[in-house]
C-alpha cells in the first residue's frame, strides 16, 4: 500500500498531470463562476478532451474543474448577488453585503482561503479514511454489494426529491432504463427492438448530458440575453485579522462539509447552509451575519469546497458517487476501463492514488489560479449568453459523438434531455435517475449472483449482517423524511396550542 | 401540481403497463434455482406501477388546491421580466432540428447554421457580429477538435 502510495505521488506529480490540473481548475473556476454554468457543466464540456489523454491526466483534468468550480461559484455570488452554482447561495447572504460596502477584494479573499482550507482538509480526510474504508469494503460479497448500492440509492432518492414518491420513481424509471440492451449475467437481448445499437444498452454519458446540459440550456433561453457586470475591487489577499476571525467558522465549515460530502445525495446546499447556521450561533456578534461579516462568507465558502474531497470518498473506495459531480468522475473512469470501487486499490493502487494527490494538486491550484488570476477571470462575466449557448450545444454534440461515433448517442442525448425537463415539470429530481443509471447494472448483477449462490432463497440478503446493516440504514433513509416532517407538525401544534390560552 | 402529477402517472403508467408485457416474453429461466433476465424488469415494472398508484393518488388529492388547466404551465419567475418561454421552446427546436441535420449536413455545415439561428433567438441582432460569429467559432471548434484533439466529428451523409 505504501509504495502504491508513493507511485500515485509522483504520477499526480508528472507534469503532465499538474498542468492538466491547473488548467482544469481555471477552467472550473471560470465555469462555477458563470451564473447559468455548473460544475457538472463544465466537467461534460470537457469530457471529449479527456478521451484523448492518459486515464491519470484525465482524471487530473476533470478533478481540478471539480474544485475549480467549488471555488468560482462564489465570485458571482460575491460580485453581482447570483450565486455561479448552487453550493454558494449562502455566500451570498454577506458576501454581495460586502461588495456594497466597497470591500468585494476583502470577500474574495476570504472566500479563496476559506475554499483552499476547507478543501485541504477534505483531502487528509480522503487520504486516511479511504484506504481503511478501501479495507472493510474487500470483505464485501454480492449480498453486501448489493446491499451497499441499494443503499446509496435509497439514501438519494429519499433526500433529492420533495416527495419521497417521486425520488423512487426518478430511480426505478432510470433502473428500467439500464435494463435495455444485453443482460448482464446470461447476455439475453433485452428490450433492443432488433436495433443494433440498443445492444449496447444506453451509454450513461449521453444520457448524463442530456440530463445536465439541455435543461441548463433551456433555462438560459428562458432567461435571455443577460449582460453581467463584474464589480471593481481593492486588495484580495485577506489581511491577518480577518485570518484570525475565520478560524473558526472555517473549521465548523470544512467538518460539515466532509461529512455532509460523504454521504451520497446529502448535497451542497445542505452543508453550506448548515454551516451558516452553526457559524452564526457560536459568533459573538451573530447579529452582524447577513449585513457583511467576513465570518459568513467563510463558513459557507469552507464546506462548499470540503464538499468535493467527502464526496470522493466513497466514490473512491465504494463506487458510490455521493453527487452528479463524482458520478460524472465515475463515468469518465470507466471510459478510460478504471472502475472506482476497493478493487481499484488492489488492481490500480498507484492510480487510485494518484487521484486522491491529483485532487490535492487541484485544491492549491484553484486557490493559486483564483488569487493570480481573478481580476481577468471575473471579466468573463460579461460575456453574453448569446454566444455562450451554442458553443455549450457543439461541445455537447462533440463528446457526445466523440464516445462511439454514433449519431444514436446524439440522440439519446436528446432523448434524456427532454426526459429531464419533464421531470422539471413534474416536480421530479433527475439525480436519482442518474445514481440508477450509474449503478442500476451493478445492483441487478450483485442481486441475481447472490440469488444464485443461495439457490433463489432471499433469506441471504437479511442473514448476512453487512447487508442487514445496508438495508437498515435504507429503511432509515426512508423514514428520515417522514420522522422530520412529523416533528415539524409537533412542533406547530405545540406552538398552537401554547399561543392559545395567551391569546385568552 | 395536482393535474401535472395526474398527467404524468398516466403517461408513466402507460409506459410501464408497455415495458412490463415486453419483459413478459423474456425467457423466464437459464440456469436452475437462479433468476432469469426477466426477474429485473419485473420487480422495476411492478415497483413503478404501485409508485405511479401512489403518485394518482397525491395527484387527484391535490386537484382541490389546483388551477385548473393552468397547472399544467410552466411556472414563469417574477424576478426576470425578460423570461420567455416562447424562446426557451424556440432554442429546444433548433437544437433538436440541428441533431437531426448533423446526420445529414455533418458537423461542419450544421454548425455555423446553428450558431446563427440560436444567437438570433437570444437576442443577437448585429448581422456583422452574428455572421462573423457564427462562422468564426464553430471554424474554431472544428479544427480544434479535428486537427489538435484528432477527435471523429459528425460527418453527414450529404456533405460530409
Amino acid at each position: 500500500m505504501n509504495g502504491d502510495l508513493l507511485q500515485g505521488f509522483y504520477l499526480a506529480l508528472a507534469p503532465t498531470s499538474i498542468l492538466a490540473t491547473a488548467l482544469g481548475a481555471l477552467h472550473g473556476l471560470i465555469c462555477g463562476m458563470m451564473p447559468g454554468l455548473t460544475t457538472s457543466a463544465g466537467i461534460i464540456i470537457l469530457f471529449p478532451v479527456t478521451f484523448i489523454l492518459e486515464p491519470t491526466t484525465a482524471v487530473a483534468l476533470l478533478l481540478g474543474v471539480f474544485a475549480g468550480g467549488m471555488t468560482g461559484g462564489s465570485f458571482a455570488a460575491i460580485l453581482i448577488n447570483i450565486p455561479g452554482s448552487p453550493s454558494a447561495s449562502a455566500t451570498t447572504m454577506d458576501g454581495f453585503p460586502l461588495t456594497q460596502k466597497g470591500e468585494a477584494g476583502r470577500a474574495l479573499g476570504v472566500s479563496i482561503v476559506s475554499s483552499f482550507t476547507g478543501g485541504l482538509f477534505s483531502f487528509f480526510c480522503l487520504l486516511l479514511i479511504a484506504p481503511q474504508l478501501t479495507k472493510v469494503a474487500l470483505q464485501f460479497r454480492a449480498a453486501d454489494l448489493f446491499g451497499l448500492v441499494f443503499f446509496g440509492m435509497s439514501v438519494i432518492s429519499a433526500f433529492a426529491a420533495k416527495s419521497l414518491v417521486k425520488g423512487l420513481l426518478s430511480t426505478f424509471l432510470g433502473l428500467m432504463i439500464v435494463t435495455v440492451g444485453m443482460d448482464p449475467l446470461v447476455g439475453t437481448a433485452r428490450f433492443t427492438f432488433g436495433d443494433v445499437n440498443m445492444l449496447a444498452g444506453i451509454h450513461f454519458i449521453p444520457a448524463l448530458v442530456g440530463l445536465f446540459a439541455i435543461p441548463e440550456i433551456v433555462a438560459n433561453l428562458a432567461e435571455g440575453n443577460i449582460r453581467s457586470v463584474a464589480s471593481r475591487f481593492g486588495r484580495v489577499f485577506p489581511s491577518w485579522a480577518d485570518i484570525k476571525k475565520i478560524r473558526l467558522p472555517v473549521a465548523i465549515g470544512s467538518m460539515v462539509g466532509t461529512f455532509v460530502g460523504i454521504l451520497p445525495g446529502a448535497g451542497g446546499p445542505i452543508a453550506v447552509f448548515v454551516s451558516y447556521d452553526y457559524a452564526q450561533k457560536v459568533n459573538k456578534e451573530p447579529e452582524q451575519f447577513g449585513k457583511g461579516c467576513v465570518e459568513g462568507v467563510a463558513a459557507p465558502e469552507s464546506a462548499n469546497s470540503s464538499i468535493a474531497g467527502g464526496a470522493l470518498i466513497p466514490m473512491m473506495t465504494l463506487g458510490i458517487p455521493g453527487d452528479p459531480i463524482t458520478a460524472i468522475l465515475i463515468g469518465a473512469l470507466l471510459v478510460h476501463g478504471m472502475a472506482p470501487g476497493p478493487l481499484l486499490f488492489v488492481e490500480q493502487g498507484p492510480f487510485a492514488f494518484s487521484v486522491l494527490f491529483s485532487y490535492f494538486i487541484a485544491i492549491c491550484s484553484t486557490a493559486t489560479g483564483a488569487f493570480l488570476g481573478l481580476r481577468v477571470i471575473v471579466k468573463l462575466l460579461s460575456i453574453p449568453r448569446s454566444l455562450l449557448l451554442p458553443i455549450i450545444v457543439a461541445l455537447c454534440v462533440l463528446g457526445t459523438y466523440a464516445l462511439r461515433n454514433s449519431f444514436f448517442d446524439i440522440y439519446v442525448m436528446f432523448f434524456f434531455g427532454l426526459v429531464a425537463l419533464s421531470f422539471k415539470w413534474l416536480d421530479i429530481p433527475v439525480v436519482p435517475m442518474l445514481l440508477a443509471l450509474v449503478l442500476g447494472r451493478q445492483l441487478e448483477e450483485h442481486m441475481r449472483v447472490a440469488l444464485a449462490a443461495s439457490k433463489g432463497d432471499i433469506s441471504i440478503f437479511f442473514t448476512s449482517p453487512w447487508c442487514l446493516f445496508f438495508l437498515c440504514l435504507s429503511v432509515i433513509s426512508f423514514a428520515w423524511p417522514f420522522f422530520l416532517e412529523w416533528r415539524v407538525k409537533k412542533k406547530a401544534l405545540e406552538k398552537a396550542s401554547a399561543s392559545v390560552p395567551s391569546s385568552l | 401540481m395536482g393535474l401535472r402529477n395526474i398527467v404524468g402517472g398516466v403517461v408513466i403508467l402507460g409506459f410501464t403497463l408497455y415495458y412490463g408485457g415486453l419483459a413478459t416474453l423474456l425467457p423466464k429461466r437459464t440456469t436452475t434455482d437462479a433468476p432469469g433476465p426477466h426477474f429485473f424488469p419485473y420487480l422495476i415494472s411492478i415497483s413503478i406501477i404501485a409508485l405511479t398508484l401512489m403518485l394518482l393518488i397525491q395527484g387527484v388529492r391535490g386537484l382541490k388546491n389546483s388551477g385548473g388547466l393552468a397547472d399544467l404551465r410552466p411556472e414563469k419567475p417574477s424576478t426576470n421580466e425578460n423570461f420567455s418561454i416562447a424562446r426557451a421552446a424556440a432554442g429546444l427546436l433548433l437544437t433538436g432540428l440541428y441533431f437531426f441535420a448533423l446526420s445529414m449536413f455533418g458537423f461542419f455545415w450544421s454548425t455555423p447554421v446553428f450558431f446563427a439561428a440560436l444567437m438570433w433567438v437570444t437576442g443577437e441582432r448585429r448581422p456583422l457580429v452574428l455572421l462573423a460569429l457564427a462562422i468564426i467559432v464553430p471554424m474554431f471548434l472544428f479544427f480544434l477538435f479535428r486537427d489538435l484533439f484528432q477527435l471523429p466529428l459528425p460527418r453527414g451523409s450529404f456533405l460530409g
